[in-house]
């Protein structure tokens, strides 16, 4: 009985501090507020000059597609975030995506670019060899003005991309996807495999 | 002691899948820079300082900084690396000379580094600001841009038309604006006043057209400067002539069998101002023991598009699909349509319910054999004790 109540005891701390822990990642997120107040006796002039801020902001910023390997006598593992499908492996999948938003008040270009190429983040060549792949699609309608095609599959490379030429910054055409797609042969490099993507974002005009 | 021994149980269970819920919830992160930009005219040996603030709200989040682009290697930034929302100062001086005319970008970024116990695919941002450095051109160089107001057909319709001289002399330009319909047909050519503009500067030229005999419909405006250059400044724009018509874009297509429910009538309008009391009534086809329903009045501003809701009784209709004539009516004038409707298909409760059940039996299998382990291990150790 004291065991389970230590139990208890500690999943009770575990649960405020995860609490605790939503609440501050969520309520971090920066916000600006301007008051302008302008009392005006005869005549006066209230002047204000808003600055131009770019900013992106995205929600998921890990994506791990779990533990697995390739079927026996399948050639290749292949798995991506838009379907949540895993073919011909044992990996669990994953369908989240990045979503990436424009939150500045400026037009901005964004790139894409990792790391790793699909032969150093995965290596092996059976079935074609690995494929380490992003498909960029409008979250909300009109919000990339597109560099390629959207929902159409690019592959990574270590200089940048370009994807949208101009990412808009006003609400409800202000946000995109980005998912991911994995191909595994089944002669490919083993063990806990990791990448980086980087998002650049610049200023339009 | 039973009880409260299941009681603790039962809280801790909970409270576990809580955490694990709550650890799995999404992470939101931004980065960001204010001012994004700043423009500057070249001087020969000019030195300036500029100051970028970026912004994050991951204060452990690690950055590096850099410069890229033309000109970059003019620049000298500090701090090179930072933690959190940082200040970046950026140290200017220009040669005495660019050979190139024209701006100049200077991207000033500042880099997320990965965190070192990343595991999968991390996603990290690299923010840029810029610097833009305007490089006058040699001798006459103009550049132009021109826009048009919306109006009604037949209404006058204001062009305004901006040059700016970009090059190290004055310029005396002769514009020429021509306006083409959306078959790029020539509907008017007209002259624009001749203009001075000296060298850096900008001049506005406003003109009132006359949409007379035009119609409504989309249009095209392009303006011709010469100015001495090698070739004229070109620039062009479009702009929309109305005409008082309310379109049908949108309806309802599906609905529930036997309730009455709300249906939705999308119009745009294709008018330079505003309508007010624009409304809808729908009659569903083939069934005169259907009362017509209308939709509230709403106003519809210029261009836009509005939804109207209206409500009818499906119960007396038997057929799965069936259409419903809309007619919108806004300033004494309607548009019809007619459209195609169903109804939705009803959920298999009895398949749902048999899952349902089988589910329950199985927790209630479970929870059955975990007390009968329990009791198996009391007795156990009671025997033991004996």
């Amino acid at each position: 009985m004291k065991i389970d109540s230590i139990l208890v005891g500690l999943a009770a701390i575990m649960f405020v501090l995860a609490l605790v822990g939503l609440i501050l990642t969520y309520g971090s997120k920066v916000s600006l507020e301007n008051w302008l107040t302008g009392l005006v006796t005869d005549e006066a002039t209230v002047n204000v000059t808003v600055q131009t801020n770019a900013a992106i902001n995205f929600t998921i910023d890990n994506i791990d597609f779990g533990t697995g390997q390739v079927n026996q006598g399948a050639s290749y593992a292949l798995m991506d975030t838009a379907s949540g499908n895993v073919v011909d492996g044992t990996f669990p999948g994953n369908r989240t995506r990045f979503i990436l938003e424009n939150i500045g008040n400026l037009n901005v270009s964004l790139n894409l670019s990792a790391d790793k190429t699909a032969a150093t983040f995965i290596g092996g060549s059976a079935g074609g060899g690995p494929l380490f792949q992003y498909n960029v699609t409008n979250n909300e309608t009109g919000s990339c003005t597109p560099a390629q095609d959207l929902g159409a599959w690019y592959s990574f490379t270590t200089s940048l991309a370009p994807v949208c030429n101009v990412l808009e910054f006003k609400d409800g055409r202000d946000t995109i996807n980005i998912d991911i797609l994995l191909r595994i042969p089944s002669d490919s490099m083993t063990g806990s495999r990791s990448a980086i993507i980087t998002a650049t974002a610049e200023p339009t005009g | 002691m039973d009880s409260r021994k299941n009681i603790n149980c039962s809280i801790g269970v909970i409270l576990f899948f809580s955490v694990l819920i709550l650890y799995v919830s999404s992470v939101s992160a931004y980065v960001g820079v204010s001012p994004a930009v700043y423009e500057v005219e070249f001087e020969p040996g000019l030195q300036k300082t500029f100051y970028f603030g970026f912004q994050t709200d991951n204060e452990d989040a690690e950055f590096e900084t850099f410069a890229t682009g033309d000109l970059s290697e003019f620049v000298k930034v500090t701090p090179k690396n930072f933690k959190g929302a940082n200040g970046v100062n950026v140290f200017m001086t220009l040669p005495h000379k660019i050979e190139t005319p024209g701006v100049h970008k200077i991207s000033i970024a500042m880099k997320q580094k990965a965190p070192e116990d990343s595991s999968g695919i991390s996603l990290v941002a690299e923010m840029r600001g810029l610097i833009k450095v305007k490089v006058p051109y040699p001798g006459k160089y103009a550049e132009t841009e021109i826009t048009a107001k919306n109006a009604n057909a037949g209404e006058p319709v204001e062009i305004t038309l901006v040059l700016s001289s970009k090059g190290s002399e004055a310029l005396e330009t002769r514009s020429t604006i021509k306006v083409y319909n959306q078959a790029n047909e020539l509907v008017k050519e007209f002259p624009a006043e001749l203009r001075s503009v000296g060298a850096g500067e900008t001049a506005k030229i406003q003109k009132v057209m006359e949409s007379a005999g035009m119609g409504a419909g989309r249009f095209k405006v392009v303006s011709s400067v010469a100015y001495g250059g090698s070739s004229d400044a070109l620039a062009e724009s479009e702009f929309r002539l109305g005409e008082l018509y309310v379109g049908i874009t949108n309806a309802t297509d599906v609905v529930e069998r036997g309730k009455i429910n709300p249906f939705r009538v999308n119009v745009e309008s294709f008018w330079n101002d505003p309508i007010d009391g624009v409304y809808a009534i729908g009659k569903v086809v083939g069934h005169p023991e259907i009362p017509e329903f209308r939709t509230p009045s709403e106003p519809l501003r210029a261009w836009e598009t509005e939804e109207l809701i209206g409500h009818f009784d499906t119960t007396l209709i038997e057929e799965d699909k069936f259409q419903v004539e809309i007619i919108a009516y806004y300033n004494n004038k309607t548009t019809q349509k007619t459209v195609d409707v169903r109804f939705r298909k009803e959920a298999n409760y009895l398949m749902l319910g048999l899952i349902a059940g089988f589910v329950i039996m199985v927790l209630i299998v479970i929870v059955i054999f975990i007390k009968m382990m329990r009791l198996q291990r009391q007795y156990g150790q009671k025997k033991k004790k004996k």
